[in-house]
């Protein structure tokens, strides 16, 4: 106890023991700070659905109306940025009815540029078919990161508008265990239908979509194209096909959150309509897509911190004590 | 230089460090005649010697707290290595059986390698030797799509050729557009050193005289080098070795195309994928190419400072110590 005692009386007094503390504490701090620590880092694969319909200009962005893919790209630029390093981000295309992967899953920080660039390059016209069979593309996405790695979650970046149109009864179906990858689809689009343009070389407009250039209805209700024009399929629904027709409203556009979400269940993924950067940023972040890897973290300013604390006490705080001078007896 | 810090906030503690310069400096020592003694003038400067150091002690950790770093920026750097352009045929032809392998059954497919994953192999191999090149990458089918810009990063190259391996490929075959995309890719790039377009693909297109044309006036324009490595189709004749004129051209639409290429001002190599030394002629080639040096621009990565700051806060401490350990406490 006595000992004990002097010790606290002699550190509060002495400088040098804390200036002796503070060289170690920096020296551990230099050299033994890096260390593999777990961490939530991600592992994505981005499908941006690049089809026709991705052109409609809905979006206000900054207060700018902007298309449907230039917000998704604007969002996926973010997350790019904000994803911590050691995730790993791989990106898709969609268009017709599949998902085509330009590469798989790289580390976020170390190829951020090539990333950026390559984002970029992402446009309506690298499509090569004008389709946009969303179910059998997300089935395929689901796929495609099902092959890159079983924890590469998938995010399906879409406004759901299926062309042609499919029959309600008769959907594409999902071969695929449900929820054998976890993500979500991305709603993306206003609520209000649009009209899709017609883009030129410059991207101008040049026109919009008209009602007799789409299909408006799906192909099923259409009936046989054998040997009876128009012989009803079975199981399918054909009254009214005429009217359906002419009532159409497939050359318009907007979110369709019923049917992703539609989607979203039978897959098990989840669904979330996409509306800022930040929002995007919230969701990718989710616990339950992040996985634990060691990344180096450094741990430096735990030692330095404390080697801050020791100067300012012996510096600014200690007591300078005056020694009565020591008569020799 | 410009230097940056990650968390700004911590920079509030620089108000610390401002503290020891105005702390009276107490005499350790009480002795009656002690302010009879006149001032030193070594004496004062080493007091503000001493006071200086214990501030600066504390702004550089304040400092290192703050997280500096020197952001990344781009030096010009003079080195070898070519820029690549890889042309890979991403068609629905590709998923077929490649040709150079033994079967007993024309028909069966079963079992056999298709041509893509050969292409993928050996462009996997070809990178993984010559890393010092920059590459771009390239997929064709209907339309060209560009996969990668030419960057230098070994890894998202590999991820790139390995996206191949997902899925099948698309439709149809398109190489004229294909190239002439391949070849844009030099477009806005300063002539920095040898430029190779590397075609991988199976078979040949029919080119009409104006794709011919603008081709070859696109290579030499921007001085690319045309190799390409051909994957041969199960039954279907080489373009190079054994490859005889009896053959109507019209069953050897690769061969027409191998024909035209030979016909180039430019440089163009054909290499076949069978020929097991085909991939390490291809290497020597592009090593033969690029003779001249070339000027790059080197991303140095954002980099932490921390330590410098460390190590001059230490030096000072260590100062410090010798300071106190030397003074005088008592007599």
């Amino acid at each position: 106890m006595k000992s004990y005692r002097f010790a606290v009386n002699y550190l509060s007094v002495q400088t040098w023991p804390w200036l002796v503390l503070s060289l170690l504490l920096l020296g551990i701090a230099t050299t033994r700070s890096s260390i593999r620590l777990p961490h939530d880092t991600y592992r994505y694969l981005f499908v941006m659905d690049i089809t026709q319909s991705m052109n409609v200009d809905d979006i206000e962005f900054d207060d700018v109306a902007t298309t449907r893919l230039e917000f998704a790209k604007s969002v996926v630029a973010s997350a790019f940025q904000e994803l911590p390093c050691g995730s790993d981000v791989g990106l898709a295309i969609f268009a017709e009815h599949r998902t085509f992967v330009l590469f798989t899953p790289v580390e976020v920080c170390d190829h951020y540029r090539a990333l950026d660039d390559m984002l970029e390059k992402v446009d309506w016209r690298i499509a090569w078919a004008a389709r946009s069979e969303i179910a059998k593309g997300l089935y395929s996405a689901i796929d495609a990161a099902h092959k890159s790695d079983h924890d590469t979650r998938l995010v399906f970046l879409t406004d759901g508008h299926e062309a042609p149109p499919i029959n309600k009864d008769i959907r594409p179906p999902y071969g695929g265990d449900p929820g054998s990858v976890a993500g979500f689809i991305g709603g993306i689009g206003g609520p209000v239908p649009s009209r899709i343009p017609h883009l030129d070389d410059n991207d101008n407009i040049v026109g919009y979509w008209g009602r007799d250039e789409v299909m408006q209805i799906d192909v099923y209700s259409l009936g046989r194209a054998t040997t009876e024009q128009g012989e009803a399929m079975v199981g399918v629904n054909m009254v009214d096909v005429a009217r359906r027709i002419a009532l159409g409203q497939e050359h318009l556009s907007s979110l369709r959150e019923n049917y992703l979400r539609e989607l979203a269940m039978q897959t098990g993924l989840d669904y979330a309509r996409i509306d800022s950067p930040s929002a995007f940023i919230k969701g990718l972040r989710q616990q339950a897509y992040a996985r634990r890897t060691p990344v180096v973290s450094d741990l430096g300013w735990i030692p330095t911190t404390l080697a801050f604390i020791c100067l300012t006490y012996c510096f600014v705080l200690q007591p300078r004590v005056c020694h009565a001078p020591t008569i020799p007896r | 230089m410009n230097i940056s810090v990650a968390y700004p906030w911590v920079l509030f503690l620089l108000v610390l460090a401002a503290v020891p310069l105005f702390t009276a400096e107490k005499a350790l020592v009480r002795y009656s005649t002690l302010t009879l003694v006149p001032d030193d003038k070594v004496s004062v400067l080493i007091g503000i010697v001493l006071r200086l150091s214990r501030s600066a002690v504390l702004a550089l950790l304040a400092l290192a707290l703050s997280g500096p770093f020197l952001p990344e920026k781009e030096i010009e750097r003079i080195g070898e290595g070519a820029q690549i352009v890889l042309l890979l045929d991403r068609s629905r032809s590709m998923d077929q059986p490649f040709g150079g392998q033994p079967f007993s059954n024309p028909l069966e497919t079963r079992g056999s390698e298709p041509k893509g994953a050969v292409a993928r192999r050996l462009l996997s191999q070809f990178v993984a030797d010559r890393r010092n090149d920059k590459y771009g990458m390239l997929a064709f089918s209907t339309q060209p799509i560009q996969v990668l810009p030419l960057t230098d990063k070994t890894q998202i190259i590999r991820a790139a050729i390995d996206a191949g391996n997902i899925g099948r490929g698309l439709s149809e075959t398109d190489v004229g557009a294909g190239i002439l995309n391949a070849i844009r890719f030099f477009e806005a790039q300063p002539y920095t050193g040898s430029r190779v377009v590397m075609l991988v693909s199976d078979g040949g297109a029919r080119l009409d005289q104006t794709t011919r044309l603008h081709i070859a006036d696109m290579l030499k324009r921007y001085r690319v080098a045309l190799y390409w490595l051909y994957i041969r189709s199960r039954n279907s004749p080489g373009i190079i070795a054994g490859s005889t004129d009896d053959t109507p051209d019209d069953v050897a639409p690769a061969r027409v195309l191998h024909d035209y290429f030979e016909t180039l001002e430019t440089p163009y190599r054909a290499f076949d994928a069978e020929d097991p030394n085909a991939l390490a002629a291809a290497i020597a080639e592009v090593n033969e190419l690029q003779s001249l040096p070339i000027r790059y621009l080197d991303v140095v990565p954002k980099k932490n400072i921390a330590s410098w700051f460390y190590v001059a806060a230490m030096v000072l401490i260590a100062m410090l110590l010798l300071a106190e350990r030397t003074e005088i406490k008592r007599w």
